[in-house]
C-alpha cells in the first residue's frame, strides 16, 4: 500500500481524535461533561491496552500459547479490590488533591521531596522504553503496511522517517489536551474523552481482525485448532508443559495486578481523572469484561498466523501480515488505525502523567528550594510550570523516539512491557503500605524503593542493556566483579526461573523486607504522623478535617497567601477562594488581616493540586513564619481531631434517635385521635340503627296497649311486627358485639381443618329455602379438589352465608358460586346478576355502616355490618375480600384464601 | 484467583477437545467469564444496598 495513504489516514485520525477532545473541552465548560459517565471512565481504564496486547499478545501467544492471557487475568482478579484498595486511593487523592503516583507517595510521607524525586525517575526510566516500544509497534506497522523493507539502511533518511511525523503529532495532542491548565487536578476532559473513543476504535479494529482471520481464513474456532494440533510447535502449546511455567504465570498475574493500579497511565485515569467515586462499582466488572472481549481472538490469530505465514515474519506482525497475505486492503488499514489508537492512547496518557510528575516532583521543588529563582519567577510562575510540563512531554516522546532507533529494534514487545511492570510494582509495598499502616516511615519508604529500583535494575534491566550489544556479555556470564554470585539472571545463586520472575521475586522480596524492616524501627516526623492518620483513615477524614486540624503554628498574612495563589489561579479566583473559605467557615473576612491557621492550609491544599504537595509545602513555608511542632502536639490534635469527631458523631446519632421517637409519638397519636373519632362516629351510627326499630316497637306497643278493644287479627298483626322487630335489634346488637371483638383481636379462631365443598354446600343448603321464596336459579361451579384449609368453620360459614343472602337479595334470576384453586390460593366468588355496585363505592361497601349512611342509594336491608364482618374474618384468616362489578351489570364478591398458611 | 492457580490449571492441563477448542483455554476463558458475572452481581447488589440505606 502506498505510504502516504497511511501516513495520510494517520493524521486523519489524529485530527480526529482533536476533534473528539475538543468537542469533549466544549461540552465541559458548557457543563455537560462527556467524561462524568462510569461506561465512559471504564473505556479510558482500558488505555491498559496498549499496542503491546493489539500486536504483542498474538507474538506471545505463539511461542508460549494461553500463558501471555495472564497478563490480562490479573487486572480482572484485581477488579474486585479496586472497591477496596482503588476506591481508597481515589478518596485520599481526592481530599488531598494529588496529581500522580509521585505525589501520592511523596504526600504519604510528609510530603518528602527526595522521595517524590526518586520515584519520579522511576517511572521515567521504567516507563521510557515502554513508550518506545508503542512508537516502534507504529513504524513497524506502518513499514509493514507499506511493504519497506528497513534491511537497507543506508536508504534510511529522518526526514523519511514516518515515526518522527507521529511522534511530533502526538507531543501536539498532548499538550493541547494535557497542558491547558495549571491545576493538574482539574480534569483532562479532552484526553479521557479521546482515549475512550480509542479504546473503543482498537477494539473494534481487533474483533475485525479476528472475525477475518476465524471465519474467513479458516472456518471457524474449531478449524483453527484443527490445522494447529496438525504442527507440532502448535500442539505442544495445547497444554503446559513445563513446570516451570506455572511459577512463571503466577509472577505475571501478580504483575499484571500491580501495573494495572501503579502505572503512571493507569493512576491518572483510574485516580487523577475519576469523576466520581461511585463509578468504579461499573468499572469493576465494565473493565474486565472489555479485556475479556479483546482477547478472543488472539489464539486464532497467532495459530491462523503460524500456519499460513513463512517463519521469517515476526510474530508481533501477524495482525497485519494476515490481512496483507490477502490483499485485503480496507483490512489492513482497520486493523492499522486500530493497533495505532493502541499505541497513542498510551503515549498520550502516559506523557501526561509523567509531565505532571517531572514538573511538579522535581523541577518545581528543585527551583523553589533555590532561592534566588523563586524571586525571578514569582510573577509568572504558573506560565513557568506549564512550560517545564511542555517541555518534559517533548523530551519524554523525544527520549522515547531514541530508545526506539537505538534498543528497542532488537526486542519483542511483551518483554519490555514486562519489564515495565516489574519497575512500577516496586511502589506497591510503599503505597499499599503507606495506606493501611500508620507506623510506615519515610526513610523506609525511601530505601525499599530504591533497593527495589537497583535490584530491578539489575536483574531486569541489564540483560537487556547487555542483549542490545550496550554491556559486555561477561556480565551475565561471571556476575558482576566475575562474583558468580552476583549473575543478574541468578542471583545469589538462585538459579532455575525465567529472567522476569527471578528479578521480580528479588526486587520485591528485598524491597517489602526492607520496608517492613525500616519502618519498624525509624521514629516518624510530626509531618508523617499527620499525613499517615489522615491516609490510614482516608475514611474517617472528610476535606473539611483535612483543612480543619491544624498541624501548624505560626504567623501568616491574608495578602501574602492571596499573592501566592494568585500565581496559579489568578488574583480573582484566589479572592474568591479565600473569601468563600472564610465564609463556609465562619471566619471573620479582612483582606490585609492575619490568616487562621487553618486557611493556610486551604490554600497549601489548593497549590498543591497545581504544583504538587512537596511544591505547596515550600511555597506556603515560604509566606508563613512556622514554627515546627513537637510530635507530643501533633498528637495531640490528632487525637482533640479525632475526640471531637467522635463526640460529634455521638450527638448526632442522639438527636437522630429523639427526632425518631418525636416522630413515633406523634403518628401514635395521630393514630389514638382517629380511633377515637372513628369510635364516636360508631356509637353515634349504632345508636342511631338502634333507634329505628326501637322506635317502631315503642310506637306498636303503645298502640296495643292504649286500644284494648282492637281486633284480635290486627292486635296479632302488631305483635308480630314487634317481634320481628325485636329480632332484628338482637341481631344488631349480636353483630356489633361480634364486631367489636374481632376487631379488639378478642377472639381467638378455633382451627379445625375445613373441607370446602362440603361447607359451600352447607351453605347452599341453608340458603335455599330463601331461593325458593325468591325463585332464583343458583348454579355451583366447584372444583372437585379444594384444598383442605385449616380456619375456623363457624366463622367462615358465616362469610359464606352472608355473601350468598347478600346475593338472593339483590339477584333478578341466578346466581353463580364458583370455586377455584391453585398451588397458593383457594379463590371463592358469589355472583348475582343484580343492579351492580358503583365503582367508586367498591371500597367503602366493606365500611362499617356503609348503607347506613348512604341511605339515599339504598334502601337499607340488614344490619349494615354484614360485609364488614366478613372482612374482617377473611382478613383474620389472611385473606383478601373485594367486590368486582359494573353498574346495573350484576356484581361478583370474591374471597381468597391462602393455602398452606394459616 | 484461585481457580487460576497451580492445582487446578494443572487438572485442566489436558490435550483434550471440547466443542472443537483445546481443554485448557476453554477452562480459562470459562472461569475468566464466570469471575467477570460474579463481579457483575456482587456490585448490582452494592448499589442495590447503597440505593436502600439512602
Amino acid at each position: 500500500m502506498n505510504s502516504y495513504l497511511i501516513i495520510v489516514s494517520s493524521i486523519l485520525y489524529l485530527l480526529l481524535l482533536f476533534g473528539v477532545g475538543y468537542y469533549a473541552e466544549i461540552r465541559s465548560a458548557k457543563q455537560k461533561s462527556i467524561i462524568n459517565n462510569p461506561y465512559i471512565y471504564a473505556l479510558s481504564l482500558a488505555v491498559y491496552c496498549t499496542a503491546w496486547t493489539f500486536y504483542g499478545s498474538v507474538g506471545r501467544a505463539t511461542l508460549t500459547g494461553i500463558e501471555y492471557l495472564y497478563i490480562y487475568l490479573g487486572p480482572t482478579v484485581m477488579a474486585p479490590l479496586f472497591w477496596i484498595l482503588l476506591r481508597k486511593i481515589v478518596r485520599i487523592s481526592k481530599t488531598h488533591r494529588i496529581t500522580s503516583i509521585a505525589d501520592f507517595i511523596s504526600t504519604r510521607y510528609g510530603k518528602n521531596i527526595s522521595l517524590g524525586i526518586v520515584v519520579t525517575l522511576l517511572c521515567v526510566i521504567g516507563i521510557i522504553p515502554y513508550i518506545a516500544i508503542q512508537l516502534k509497534a507504529i513504524s513497524s506497522s506502518i513499514d509493514i503496511v507499506a511493504g519497506n523493507n528497513h534491511l537497507n539502511e543506508s536508504a534510511y533518511h529522518i526526514l523519511k522517517d514516518s515515526t518522527l511525523y507521529i511522534a511530533i503529532g502526538l507531543s501536539v495532542f498532548v499538550i493541547f489536551f494535557g497542558t491547558r491548565s495549571v491545576d493538574a487536578t482539574e480534569k483532562h476532559e479532552g484526553m479521557v474523552a479521546a482515549i475512550a473513543f480509542e479504546s473503543i476504535v482498537k477494539i473494534i479494529a481487533f474483533i475485525i481482525a479476528g472475525v477475518f482471520v476465524t471465519y474467513f481464513l479458516f472456518n471457524g474456532f474449531g478449524d483453527v485448532m484443527l490445522k494447529a494440533s496438525k504442527l507440532p510447535s502448535l500442539n505442544k502449546l495445547f497444554v503446559i508443559s513445563d513446570e516451570n511455567s506455572y511459577v512463571q504465570i503466577f509472577s505475571t498475574m501478580f504483575l499484571s495486578m500491580l501495573a494495572v493500579l501503579f502505572l503512571p497511565r493507569q493512576f491518572q485515569v483510574a485516580v487523577v481523572e475519576n469523576v466520581q467515586e461511585n463509578h468504579l462499582n461499573k468499572a469493576i466488572w465494565l473493565f474486565p469484561l472489555y479485556l475479556f472481549i479483546i482477547n478472543i481472538f488472539v489464539i486464532p490469530i497467532a495459530f491462523g498466523g503460524t500456519i499460513l505465514l513463512p517463519s521469517s515474519i515476526n510474530a508481533d506482525t501477524y495482525v497485519l501480515a494476515l490481512p496483507i497475505l490477502e490483499h485485503n486492503h480496507w483490512i489492513t488499514m482497520v486493523v492499522y488505525i486500530g493497533g495505532f489508537s493502541a499505541a497513542s492512547s498510551m503515549i498520550i496518557v502516559e506523557t501526561i502523567a509523567l509531565s505532571t510528575m517531572i514538573s511538579n516532583n522535581i523541577v518545581m521543588p528543585l527551583l523553589l528550594s533555590l532561592a534566588s529563582v523563586k524571586e525571578k519567577l514569582s510573577n509568572n510562575i504558573s506560565r513557568f510550570v506549564i512550560n517545564s510540563r511542555r517541555m518534559s512531554i517533548v523530551v519524554i516522546i523525544f527520549l522515547a523516539y531514541l530508545y526506539d532507533r537505538t534498543v528497542a529494534e532488537k526486542y519483542s514487545l511483551v518483554s519490555i512491557g514486562m519489564v515495565s511492570f516489574a519497575a512500577v510494582a516496586q511502589f506497591a509495598p510503599s503505597i499499599i503500605g503507606g495506606i493501611y499502616w500508620k507506623k510506615a516511615t519515610k526513610s523506609a519508604a525511601l530505601f525499599s524503593i530504591l533497593i527495589g529500583f537497583l535490584i530491578w535494575f539489575y536483574t531486569l534491566a541489564v540483560p537487556s542493556i547487555v542483549g542490545a550489544g550496550l554491556l559486555d556479555k561477561s556480565l551475565m556470564e561471571d556476575g558482576l566483579f566475575h562474583l558468580s554470585f552476583l549473575k543478574p539472571n541468578a542471583l545469589f545463586g538462585l538459579y532455575g526461573f525465567d529472567t522476569l520472575t527471578h528479578g521480580f521475586f528479588w526486587s520485591m522480596f528485598l524491597n517489602t523486607g526492607t520496608f517492613i524492616g525500616i519502618s519498624l524501627f525509624t521514629e516518624r516526623k510530626s509531618q508523617e504522623i499527620y499525613q499517615a492518620e489522615m491516609f490510614v483513615e482516608a475514611f474517617k477524614h472528610s476535606v473539611i478535617s483535612a483543612e480543619g486540624s491544624v498541624i501548624w503554628k505560626g504567623t501568616a498574612y491574608i495578602p501574602d497567601l492571596k499573592t501566592l495563589m494568585s500565581n496559579f489561579i489568578g488574583e480573582a479566583r484566589a479572592v474568591q477562594l479565600l473569601q468563600n473559605y472564610a465564609k463556609r467557615r465562619n471566619i471573620s473576612w479582612n483582606e490585609s488581616g492575619k490568616a487562621e491557621p487553618a486557611m493556610v492550609n486551604f490554600a497549601e491544599r489548593i497549590l498543591a493540586g497545581s504544583i504538587g504537595s512537596a511544591s505547596a509545602r515550600i511555597m506556603v513555608k515560604s509566606v508563613v513564619k512556622e514554627e515546627d511542632l513537637s510530635i507530643d502536639e501533633v498528637l495531640n490534635i490528632l487525637r482533640e481531631s479525632q475526640l471531637m469527631k467522635e463526640t460529634n458523631k455521638e450527638l448526632r446519632r442522639k438527636s437522630a434517635e429523639l427526632s425518631k421517637a418525636t416522630e413515633e409519638l406523634k403518628k401514635a397519636n395521630e393514630q389514638l385521635k382517629q380511633m377515637d373519632e372513628m369510635k364516636d362516629e360508631f356509637l353515634y351510627t349504632v345508636t342511631h340503627e338502634l333507634r329505628t326499630p326501637l322506635t317502631s316497637v315503642r310506637a306498636l306497643s303503645e298502640i296495643v296497649h292504649d286500644n284494648p278493644d282492637l281486633p284480635e287479627e290486627q292486635k296479632n298483626e302488631y305483635l308480630s311486627a314487634i317481634m320481628k322487630e325485636t329480632i332484628r335489634l338482637s341481631h344488631l346488637i349480636t353483630q356489633v358485639l361480634n364486631l367489636e371483638r374481632y376487631e379488639s383481636g378478642r377472639t381467638k379462631l378455633n382451627y379445625s381443618n375445613i373441607d370446602f365443598v362440603s361447607l359451600l354446600k352447607d351453605t347452599i343448603n341453608s340458603a335455599n329455602p330463601l331461593l325458593k321464596e325468591k325463585k332464583l336459579q343458583l348454579l355451583q361451579e366447584l372444583s372437585d379438589e379444594l384444598p383442605v384449609i385449616s380456619g375456623d368453620k363457624d366463622l367462615l360459614n358465616q362469610v359464606f352465608y352472608n355473601l350468598t343472602s347478600n346475593a338472593i337479595k339483590y339477584a333478578k334470576k341466578r346466581i353463580i358460586i364458583k370455586a377455584l384453586t391453585n398451588t397458593h390460593q383457594l379463590r371463592i366468588s358469589v355472583k348475582d346478576d343484580g343492579p351492580g355496585i358503583a365503582g367508586e363505592v367498591h371500597e367503602l361497601i366493606f365500611d362499617k355502616f356503609f348503607q347506613a349512611k348512604n341511605q339515599t342509594l339504598k334502601k337499607p336491608e340488614g344490619s349494615g355490618l354484614g360485609l364488614a364482618i366478613c372482612k374482617r374474618i377473611v382478613e383474620m384468616h389472611h385473606g383478601k375480600i373485594w367486590v368486582e362489578s359494573v353498574e346495573g351489570n350484576g356484581s361478583e364478591f370474591i374471597v381468597e384464601l391462602p393455602v398452606n398458611t394459616i | 484467583m484461585i481457580l487460576f492457580s497451580f492445582p487446578f490449571l494443572k487438572m485442566a492441563n489436558k490435550k483434550v477437545i471440547i466443542a472443537g477448542i483445546p481443554l485448557f483455554y476453554f477452562y480459562i476463558y470459562l472461569v475468566w467469564l464466570i469471575a467477570i458475572i460474579i463481579t457483575l452481581l456482587i456490585a448490582d447488589s452494592r448499589k442495590k444496598n447503597e440505593a436502600e440505606k439512602q
